[in-house]
């Protein structure tokens, strides 16, 4: 039992390690190669684990290979577009200017209910609506919808909006994160300012704080039991 | 670059860590062979004395490899060859000349099957 507990700890470590090596966070954003990495990684790890018999070996080697494999294979994709064409395909134009380009979707082996599923997805219910529908080499279908369906934005009605820009943490679960203060070129004694106008006596009292650039505020006080 | 860098030199390193543990591997079978051997010829010498000094000795050499041999091979293999050697001590303390041809030619089978799973050929790769 202990070599199963100790085996699962080492196994977990380094499969963390590789998928954070390997840089993506989200399943669904996997090329295919990487999506093959993870599904094997999962099989070969697992192996020593339900056999102490197999040495640990057995399990690790094949990890750390295909590890050094993907990177290596994601290396060469980032510099040769040869490369990527032919590793993970090209995006494919499903809809081109309004029209379902039929060719495209028996190459991709994708039905029209499969297109009609995935445009629904986005909450468009109508295809004339579309002007063009791309397969990305991920599987996942993005749209470009006529400039007449499209949401109006403030530039189009000749508005001036002020740019509020990305919000940065600044407080997170009670801590100050100084790092993200300097980042915005703020310090200590501003931060104090802001807590005392919302009634926070000191950062344990806020539970998640973010500043813009235009200096908008985000404030969530900490629930205290 | 860093990163590719360093999934280069790591593949190296397993590659070579492979090809030194063919080497290790190799050795430990050839060793054993011979150990067998001697035994048998010195049975078959009517030197059982020898045959039993032998044949602790390969025990002793099996006892002293099964730690790097642990981490590279079944257990369940390992622990079939451990129970052939032990067959083949007990036939050497019997004195059975019989026994211990058989059982010496069955132990030399289950160690050069053991080590030859590691050795790199078309057979063993498909």
């Amino acid at each position: 039992m202990a070599i199963i507990f100790i085996r699962t700890i080492i196994v977990f470590i380094l499969i963390l390690a590789s998928l954070k090596l390997m840089g993506k966070r989200q399943l669904g954003e996997l090329e295919l190669s990487e999506l093959v990495v993870a599904v094997l990684i999962s099989d070969m790890a697992a192996l020593p684990l339900q056999d102490i018999g197999i040495p640990l070996l057995y399990g690790l080697i094949p990890i750390i290979t295909l590890l050094c494999c993907e990177l290596l294979i994601s290396f060469a994709s980032l510099k040769s577009i040869k490369f990527r064409a032919m590793m993970w395909g090209k995006p494919s134009i499903l809809i081109f200017n309004g029209k379902i380009v039929q060719s495209e979707l028996k190459k991709n082996r994708f039905s029209l209910d499969e297109l009609a599923e995935s445009l629904r997805k986005k909450d468009i219910t109508e295809i004339n609506t579309v002007k063009y529908a791309i397969l990305e080499t991920d599987g996942t279908l993005n749209t470009i919808l006529y400039q007449s369906e499209q949401a109006v934005t403030p530039s189009q009605m000749n508005m001036d909006v002020a740019e509020k820009g990305l919000p940065v943490a600044v407080i997170s679960d009670g801590k100050v994160l100084s790092d993200n203060l300097r980042k915005i070129g703020r310090d200590e004694n501003w931060l104090k300012k802001q807590l005392s106008q919302r009634g926070a006596a000191k950062p344990q009292d806020v539970f998640y704080m973010t500043v813009d650039e235009a200096g908008g505020v985000y404030f969530a006080p900490m629930e205290h039991k | 670059m860093k990163k590719e860098i360093f999934a280069v030199c790591l593949l190296i390193l397993l590659l070579a860590c492979v090809l030194i543990n063919n080497h290790v591997l190799n050795n430990i079978t050839n060793n054993m062979m011979l150990l067998i051997d001697e035994t048998i010829a010195s049975a078959e010498k009517g030197d059982w004395q020898e045959a039993l000094e032998r044949a602790e000795i390969i025990k002793n050499y099996w006892d002293e490899k099964s730690g790097y041999t642990h981490i590279v091979i079944r257990h369940s293999k390992l622990d079939d060859a451990t129970a052939a050697i032990c067959s083949f001590i007990t036939e050497v303390y019997k004195g059975d000349m019989g026994g211990v041809i058989g059982t010496g030619r069955a132990l030399s089978e289950e160690i050069s099957s053991l080590f030859a799973m590691e050795k790199l050929k078309i057979g063993t790769i498909f």
